[in-house]
């Protein structure tokens, strides 16, 4: 277990000392990009534009089947993130672990799979189920997010990659789920009633 | 750590910029899907300069994202997440307000076409006659028939295709009816198609009916009950009190709040399951019936007729739309004729 920790926090815990030597205004430009509002708030408009893109209904009808499925993956990846970062502090909350933890030369914290990754990979790997170009939009866009957090210091580069396992895995598994295509379609017919489908 | 008002100031901050980025996000939706009932700044049929103000709109919410990022630090995830909620959730009626002012600021500017009807009583009801330019031979005559529950729909458009068709054209105008139950509607179109025989410029021979949305029903009742019709064309029939939703392709013609109110009025209305256009199709078929109709509707019930789809795409057909509008005009000409 502690071979487990000391490589998930110290796999490539440099980066941080190294941006921190670069100029400051890549660091700033770096803090807007791990910030939660730049990549966050352009996914979820391009989710907007892609709620409404199609030429005919029925090929609308499908883009909003598929956004959905991609926001019930997010939200699952979300939840089963908290889950594995609460499952690490607990793990961890131990006064054994204390001196384990002090000799740790790159210590942050604990361990807490990355959301973003989790999030922007979940609605990522959905989207390229179906259309890669927005797929791989999606996945660019969060991990230059995830990455620009690891490089500001917000986390780990192994939370990254257990995040990006999380949301691809979960989003991968919830697209052979074919049954969830009933719900998703009253979801659907339910706004379509709002004249917003 | 900041204090808890400096907090709620930062959230507000980011809900603004959100704000507008999801404005500048829906104008491009409008845009990009020709949706009228969402463009709350210019229209789909001005382009660059839409995208030119979304593109400024964007820009402002990344910078000042920018800005207040560098002075505060930003927000943690789950604040991030609800300003970004309130901001796009505020920014969405915002839009389908913006645009149904937008709309009724252009229909009310709109360069009216230049009135060359007669105006006909008939009863209780007022009409309009259009006959075509020219020509003195008998022309072909068709009685247009207004949605009885939108009766100030502009029809101009679709005026302007059929006299230009050399058809001429005898508009309702439900507006002065106080009663419009379906004995009536269908006793005013027994009395308009009647007119139309004896005017002195018109074939008798070559009569048919045009209808839009509930008036379209009415059309195809009023064919099959008068045998004298030799043409009959509906446009976005309501055909069933089961319609499904019209959804966002409304939009491409209305705004919000009037697709919503017709939604509302073509479910709760009577008149629809009364006059049972479906039922009324097979007795018109063995003359000319066309329903131009959009993708709603259960098309696999549709028999016996001709639909007109509109081009490229699958939209609540509006009339003003002048393509389609043309190609209706172009398919009762070949058929009045």
């Amino acid at each position: 277990m502690t071979q487990v920790l000391y490589y998930y926090i110290t796999l490539l815990c440099s980066l941080r000392q190294l941006f921190q030597v670069l100029p400051v205004q890549v660091n700033l430009v770096l803090s807007f990009l791990a910030s939660g509002y730049l990549v966050p708030t352009g996914l979820a408009l391009a989710t907007l534009v892609y709620w409404f893109e199609g030429a005919t209904a029925t090929e609308r009808a499908a883009h909003q089947r598929l956004v959905l499925r991609g926001l019930l993956a997010a939200l699952i990846a979300w939840e089963a993130a908290m889950l594995a970062g609460l499952a690490w502090r607990r793990g961890l909350n131990n006064p054994e672990w204390a001196q384990v933890i002090s000799e740790l030369a790159c210590w942050q914290g604990p361990p807490l799979p990355s959301f973003a990754a989790a999030v922007g990979f979940a609605l990522g790997t959905t989207l390229w189920r179906r259309d890669w170009r927005w797929g791989l939009g999606y996945c660019l866009a969060t991990g230059l997010w995830a990455i620009a957090q690891v490089c500001y210091g917000l986390c780990y580069p192994a939370d990254v990659i257990v995040g990006t396992v999380i949301g691809a895995g979960l989003a991968w598994l919830l697209g052979y789920a074919d049954w969830l295509d009933r719900y998703l379609d009253g979801v659907i017919r339910f706004v379509r009633g709002l004249i917003l489908a | 750590m900041p204090d808890v008002a400096s907090l709620w100031l930062l959230v507000i901050g980011y809900a603004a910029l959100t704000f507008v980025a999801a404005l500048a996000a829906f104008q491009v939706i409008a845009l990009r899907n020709d949706l009228e009932g969402l463009a709350w700044a210019v229209g789909p049929r001005h382009k660059l300069p839409g995208y030119i103000v979304a593109g400024l709109l964007m820009a402002i919410a990344f910078l000042g994202g920018l800005l207040l990022t560098l002075q505060s630090g930003g927000l943690p995830a789950l604040l991030s997440l609800a300003a970004l909620l309130v901001g796009s959730l505020l920014a969405l009626p915002v839009s389908l307000c913006g645009a149904a002012l937008r709309l009724w600021w252009n229909r009310r500017h709109r360069l009216a076409i230049p009135h060359r009807g007669k105006l006909v009583e008939l009863g209780p009801l007022g009409a309009t006659f259009y006959r075509p330019v020219g020509g003195d031979a008998p022309c072909p005559a068709l009685c247009l028939l207004p949605d009885p529950t939108t009766p100030d729909d502009d029809l101009s458009v679709l005026i302007q295709a059929l006299v230009k068709e050399e058809i001429a054209v005898l508009a309702f105008d439900w507006g002065r009816l106080e009663r419009a139950d379906r004995l009536t509607l269908q006793g005013l179109v027994a009395v308009g198609v009647s007119h139309l025989e004896r005017w002195p410029e018109v074939d008798a021979g070559r009569v048919g009916l045009i209808g839009v949305g509930l008036g379209g029903d009415l059309a195809l009742r009023g064919a099959a009950m008068d045998p004298e019709v030799v043409a009959v064309l509906a446009i976005e029939p309501v055909l069933s009190a089961q319609r499904p939703a019209m959804g966002i392709e409304s939009l491409r013609a209305l705004s919000w709040f009037e697709a919503q109110r017709r939604a509302r009025t073509w479910r709760y209305s009577t008149l629809s399951a009364e006059l049972d256009a479906l039922a009324a199709i097979p007795c018109v078929a063995p003359r000319s019936v066309a329903v131009i109709i959009g993708c709603v509707g259960d098309s696999s019930e549709l028999d016996n007729f001709e639909i007109l789809r509109v081009a490229e795409s699958c939209s609540l057909v509006p009339t003003t739309h002048s393509e389609a509008m043309g190609r209706a005009a172009a398919w009762l000409k070949e058929h009045l004729t």
